[in-house]
């Protein structure tokens, strides 16, 4: 017994600093961020900040920059984890497939993973580009004369922001997807073959409901990424034409560190928190039913 | 029973050491009553110039000797955002361990109102001294009432640049009217090419929406003036006719100059700063492309703008760093930033002056003519610069791009000015 205690006490001992650096570097954030959303905090408004409760969370909604904000946030969401569920999954069983050059094949799927979004995005800035980009170009090659300005039209400038962050995550979904395909075993594949089933009753019945788990697992964390994006809009379209390609998340960095808004900004973060709460919740709930 | 007694004391005692900073949160900038340290020959100067290199610390060394101090120096953020960000929160804060700061107009009109910076007309920038500086710039971008808050390092003019060799296309000498841009425009547009270029990103276009207003006799801050409608239907006309692209609204001004050296643009407003891009894309010269006097519609008008030192009024040395200012705002100083930067000096005398003649500047009697025969403007700015900027940006590019209407745009572009510029 007292060996027990001794060794809990060690334990506590031991956690307790990484408890103070947690919560110095994540509760007392969360928690001033809350306290800031009630003030009107404006740096460039003085020193002296006025309590005005709630004011900050109604000027949200009456805002129309920051309505336009939410509504690309939810198309962008919906949208790119839509297409990353059906394309990730097609790509995993693509790469789980038998055939010469898989594993190369699976190493260079992940480049544009590995580089970083800011690269990407400014990279894409000028890859959608009407007369120097990319794009363009190799469309050009088979339509001569095709003109598009991607980024200066709202429809497809929200098209080519979706279209850099799917290329970019997309290839690491996948390959957390076929992680999952790679444990059904393939005596189930057989048994079901010889009962008669195709490939389509096969996946649909035998793939799909094991690795359900997982991708709704992947799912949580993809959506909160995709809700918290800021730097694919940071680089590439710096959140135009207009405010059409302002997701939430760089609509916060706006308000909190080039308007310094930081009152307003923090009210916004606290939506934000409290959107992803629910949804994450949700989520969660889903996964169970599969347990 | 024990354990979890345990568990919720620990963070309950987490939680309330976190809170016990949760005060009313408050941002303790520095007042007049800063505690000076006395004698003190040491300053701190975070400047954008650090990026000279070597031109930057031969200023510096100049500087200490004209002036008996010793100098530290830290580097600005180079991106706009976060500089901003920076300096933002060491004023706010009542930071002291920076002295002086170079900030632009928007970072002036931002801070001049705060009470973070400390007036200089009663020390350096005296009457005899801002009398060198470009009057109505003074008065509209760095004073508040009778208090100086900046001593302008360099000066930059946004100008008209053409290319001479599309002046015949238009069977053109020289653009002197409304009517000469306007047949040079259109006579240099077609087949992919365009009159008359911009950069209509949203945190740029307001340059050029300004420039246009003002040739117009218009006013920016009033959007029921038919002639402000005028300007900016003017924007709109030429985008409409294919003598100015759509496209450019994605652009800032690197991609607007390279199409202007590709030969895609016959025209642009730019910044004379940037002059030294020019000279080395191989595309300046008096029969190529260069500064052109600004043609006058109504008005004959430009902006300026400029960068300058401003003193921290949080800072303990402040006579030292009044020594420094006052080198900076001497004939000798400015010669000697436009010797690091060649950049324009910004006191009049100093760019007349045979010792600035003598440096061989770029574009130097171009630019002259400017400060002589243009009458330089500050541009409109409202202490929540960039919100303002990018507000207005915003509603133009919709505007440009017919999701409204020239009523509306005017409409809300004067809620944007009563809301900002009241403020």
């Amino acid at each position: 017994m007292e060996k027990k205690r001794k060794k809990l006490w060690v334990a506590w001992i031991l956690v307790f600093p990484v408890l103070l650096v947690r919560g110095f570097t994540t509760i007392y954030p969360i928690i001033m961020t809350f306290i800031n959303s009630t003030y009107d905090m404006s740096l460039l408004k003085g020193s002296d900040f006025q309590f005005v409760g709630f004011s900050n969370y109604v000027r949200i909604f009456s805002g129309p920059k920051l309505v336009t904000s939410i509504q690309f946030t939810a198309i962008f969401t919906i949208v790119s984890m839509a297409f990353h569920l059906v394309l990730g999954i097609m790509l995993a069983l693509m790469l789980n497939m038998k055939f010469k050059g898989k594993k190369f094949l699976r190493t260079i799927v992940l480049i544009p993973w590995a580089m970083p979004m800011v690269v990407a995005g400014l990279a894409a800035r000028w890859a959608f580009n009407d007369t120097y980009g990319l794009i363009n170009d190799l469309i050009r090659r088979f339509n001569e004369s095709f003109h598009c300005d991607w980024l200066v039209q709202s429809g497809t400038a929200r098209g080519a922001v979706i279209a850099v962050d799917l290329w970019k995550d997309l290839p690491f979904f996948a390959i957390l997807v076929l992680a999952a395909l790679q444990f059904i075993s393939g005596d189930i594949y057989e048994a079901a073959k010889i009962d008669g089933a195709g490939p389509v009753r096969a996946f649909f019945s035998i793939t799909l409901p094991n690795i359900m788990k997982t991708v709704l697992s992947l799912s949580i964390f993809f959506t909160m990424w995709r809700l918290t994006s800021f730097d694919v809009v940071y680089a590439m379209t710096s959140g135009g034409p207009g405010d059409s390609t302002t997701l939430v998340a760089y609509r916060i960095m706006q308000e909190a560190f080039t308007n310094l808004n930081l009152g307003y900004a923090s009210a916004i973060a606290v939506c934000l928190f409290l959107v992803m709460a629910v949804l994450s919740t949700l989520q969660l709930k889903a996964i169970q039913k599969f347990d | 029973m024990k354990r979890k007694t345990i568990s919720v004391l620990l963070m309950c005692a987490m939680t309330t050491a976190m809170l016990a900073g949760c005060v009313k949160p408050s941002a303790d900038n520095g007042n007049s009553e800063v505690e000076q340290n006395e004698d003190s020959n040491k300053i701190t100067i975070m400047s954008q110039d650090t990026t000279y290199g070597a031109a930057f610390e031969e200023y510096i060394a100049k500087a200490e000797k004209a002036t008996g101090l010793e100098i530290e120096t830290v580097a600005c953020p180079t991106n706009t955002d976060d500089r901003q960000a920076k300096i933002t929160t060491i004023l706010s804060s009542g930071d002291d361990s920076v002295d002086i700061i170079t900030i632009n107009d928007e970072m002036m009109s931002a801070f001049k109102n705060t009470g973070y910076l400390e007036p200089l007309q009663d020390t350096v920038m005296t009457d005899e001294i801002i009398a060198q500086f470009p009057e109505k710039y003074m008065k509209d971008m760095t004073m508040v009432g009778e208090n100086v808050y900046s001593v302008p390092c360099f000066m930059d003019i946004l100008a008209f640049w053409v290319d001479e060799e599309k002046m015949a296309n238009a069977k053109l000498e020289s653009i002197k009217t409304k009517e000469d841009f306007e047949k040079y425009v259109k006579a240099n547009s077609g087949d992919g090419k365009y009159g008359y270029g911009d950069a209509w990103e949203k945190t740029y276009v307001f340059n050029s929406i300004g420039t246009f207003v003002n040739l117009f006799g218009g006013d920016y801050y009033d959007w029921t003036n038919p002639k402000t409608q005028e300007a900016v239907k003017f924007m709109y006309d030429m985008m409409k006719n294919g003598e100015t692209p759509l496209a450019q609204m994605a652009d800032q001004y690197d991609p607007m100059m390279q199409k202007f050296f590709d030969g895609d643009y016959a025209s642009i407003f730019m910044y004379v700063g940037a002059i030294q891009t020019f000279v080395d894309s191989g595309k300046f010269g008096p029969d190529k492309q260069h500064i052109a006097p600004m043609p006058t519609f109504e008005n004959k008008t430009a902006y300026m703008s400029t960068w300058g030192y401003v003193l921290n009024s949080a800072s303990k040395n402040k006579a030292a760093a009044q020594k420094f200012l006052e080198y900076a705002a001497s004939e000798q100083g400015e010669l000697d930033y436009t010797a690091m930067s060649s950049r324009l000096p910004a006191r009049s005398d100093v760019l007349n002056s045979e010792e600035l003649t003598a440096m061989n500047l770029a574009g130097l009697d171009d630019i002259k003519e400017y400060v002589n025969e243009t009458e330089l403007l500050a541009r409109p700015m409202a202490p929540q610069a960039m919100e303002f900027i990018s507000e207005m940006g915003s509603l133009f590019q919709q505007y440009v791009s017919d999701e409204m209407s020239l009523e509306e745009f005017c409409e809300k572009a004067q809620n944007s000015v009563d809301t900002y510029i009241e403020e």
